[in-house]
């Protein structure tokens, strides 16, 4: 897994390296200033951090896409987990697969339970969309294509700031909390979005614990937070997942209609929950036809080639 | 009766006649349209007169032998059930051609013509069981007969999906012994409710002006969903300006409820009456949808 990891960050590196000397053949050139490897969210203790260890330290992973390929635009993405652990083929899979159109990804490790609860990982996910429009010129993105991805216990992450930002703080004194923190795309793959009885009952337990108020339940029911400032959506959902009900993408969509935003919907009758691109393992030839529902979503957009 | 009985016969054995022989002539390319044949040989119960108008028709677009599935569809074009639109008529057909299905095309008794329900609906009932109690002899499989429908054609296909029988036992004609419940519905754009979110101009077609409060329900299909309605395909723009696409998202509810399952795909641009890309036939020019709408038929056996 880290080995793929590697291999496909020295493929890059490596076309990077080739891109750049058939560009200019003379000077040696200077390799573009981007990060390579996971970094932190906050340069000190994340707000509300219970220690120092890796557990407490949200970070954000980054897949560029190729320069010859890249579009400028980038989402950030939640994986799968149920806000207990973060699965790879939910992360970084979906972040080589945008970047095969040209789309950066930045794979969100949160903070997560048993030792993480509400607000933390929100206040994760907020920080990492600022953080990439903060520095979007200095990584070459475009930061009014910063958008957010989120899949199943990611996907009730990703919807919960899809209708939950701000503007920023102009007079902070860290630039990147003066940055936005509204996304401009929301993809949402099988995602928790309720933390009602439609909810999934592990990511409610993690997230809230074993007695939320009902406030608490209503204020994280996402499908209740949708305004006409909520972006573009783009929703798929099987209608065999036993683990989160398809009610939660029926829901969003109809809430997203209201609310006259703008969304696509794809729901196939067949697929276990957690199918991601098609398989566990990486496989561009098993690749399930949400995917293609997508990339020409996300070529209608203007943020892939 | 006997004399209808025997006159439907005769007709039938003359078109899988020449079904067997142009199957056999055309390998390259999809069969080209064929007769439209009346779904009632002597008139259709509350037929207004005898002038075209008043004939409900199927129009057969069968598969090349070599490529049919078996699987049969009957299409009920779009047209606010005032018209029939041929673009989502003979050129679904030769898109499920393509994919191995024979196609019918139906030509459904409307408001224009001064016909109400249930009229249409009892047109659509019978194609299908018309295409069923002839499967045989067409080379067709009498358990996978789907019915298609776009916009006012959709609202139709859903009442097909919604109101069926499991045909008369008894009756004399053989066609009103078969059941006309379809075995998938296949809906673009479609019309759903005859309430608020409807379309008024279906709506005043359909059950003229000032219908009863009881015919609006019967005929709001999100209403009339139960876990015997089939499978169900149903495809919408979001930018749709003609048809709400609450109608969609309505019939996807009732269907989830009632544990039927379904493939639903929304995309936020696209006209109403978009049909498979344009008006125009071009295979190059296709909409997205098609190619879900294909792997789902292949992941029901329909298409190969």
């Amino acid at each position: 897994m880290k080995f793929s990891s590697l291999a496909a960050r020295v493929l890059i590196a490596l076309s990077l390296a080739i891109t750049a000397s058939a560009q200019t053949p003379k000077a040696a050139p200077k390799p573009p200033p981007i990060p390579r490897e996971p970094f932190r969210l906050w340069a000190g203790d994340a707000p509300g951090a219970l220690g120092a260890e890796a557990k407490d330290i949200p970070m954000l992973d980054p897949y560029f896409a190729n320069p010859a390929k890249a579009t400028g635009a980038a989402f950030i993405i939640c994986p799968g987990g149920g806000y207990a652990a973060l699965a790879p083929h939910e992360g970084r899979d979906i972040a080589m697969w945008l970047n095969e159109h040209g789309i950066a990804g930045f794979v969100l490790k949160s903070r997560l339970a048993p030792a993480y609860h509400h607000p933390a990982p929100m206040q994760d996910l907020t920080r990492g969309v600022r953080t990439i429009r903060a520095r979007a010129a200095e990584w070459g993105l475009d930061p009014k294509r910063v958008g957010a991805f989120g899949i199943s216990g990611g996907g009730h992450l990703a919807s919960c700031v899809l209708t939950r930002f701000d503007a920023g703080d102009a007079n902070a004194a860290d630039p990147i909390e003066r940055a936005g923190s509204r996304p401009d795309l929301g993809v949402l793959c099988y995602p928790a979005v309720s933390m009602g009885p439609n909810g999934h009952g592990g990511s409610r337990k993690n997230l809230l614990g074993d007695k939320p108020s009902d406030e608490l339940i209503k204020f994280l029911s996402n499908e209740l937070h949708v305004t006409k400032d909520t972006p573009p959506c783009f929703l798929f959902h099987t209608g065999e997942d036993t683990a989160v009900k398809l009610e939660n993408s029926l829901d969003f969509a109809a809430a997203l209609r209201r609310a006259g935003v703008p969304f696509a919907l794809h729901i196939y009758p067949k697929g276990r929950h957690g199918i991601g691109l098609g398989t566990a393992q990486w496989d561009p030839e098993a690749r399930h036809p949400w995917t293609t529902q997508c990339a020409l979503w996300l070529k209608e957009q203007g943020w892939a080639k | 009766m006997k004399l209808n009985v025997l006159a439907a016969f005769s007709l039938l054995a003359v078109f899988s006649a020449t079904s067997f022989a142009q199957q056999k002539a055309a390998s390259k390319t999809a069969a080209p349209p064929r007769e439209a044949f009346p779904l009632w040989p002597n008139g259709a119960p509350g037929a207004l007169g005898t002038a075209d108008k008043d004939i409900p028709t199927l129009t057969p677009y069968f598969a090349s032998a070599a490529k049919a599935t078996g699987a049969a569809v009957v299409i009920c074009p779009g047209g606010g059930y005032g018209g029939l639109a041929p673009h989502e008529g003979s050129h679904y057909a030769m898109f499920l051609n393509e994919q191995g299905i024979t196609g019918f095309v139906l030509k459904y008794r409307l408001g224009s013509g001064g016909y109400h329900h249930p009229a249409m609906m009892n047109d659509v009932n019978r194609a299908i069981r018309y295409v069923r109690a002839n499967a045989e002899k067409w080379k067709l499989d009498p358990q996978r007969i789907g019915v298609m429908g776009s916009s006012a054609g959709g609202h139709l296909a859903s009442t097909a999906i919604t109101h069926f029988d499991a045909g008369d036992a008894n009756a004399s004609d053989p066609i009103d012994k078969v059941s006309s419940r379809p075995d998938l519905g296949i809906l673009c754009y479609p019309v759903i409710t005859m309430g608020e979110l409807t379309h008024s101009g279906s709506k005043k077609n359909l059950l003229g002006e000032n219908p009863d409060p009881k015919l609006v329900e019967l005929l709001s299909n999100e209403k009339q969903v139960t876990k015997d309605t089939p499978p169900t395909f149903i495809f919408h723009t979001f930018a749709d300006a003609g048809v709400k696409v609450e109608n969609a998202l309505m019939f996807a509810g009732a269907l989830r409820k009632n544990g039927v399952p379904f493939s639903l795909h929304i995309y936020p641009n696209g006209p109403h009456g978009i049909g498979l890309g344009g008006a125009q036939w071009n295979p190059e020019a296709r909409h997205p949808w098609t190619t879900q709408l294909a792997v789902w038929l292949k992941e029901l056996g329909f298409a190969k």
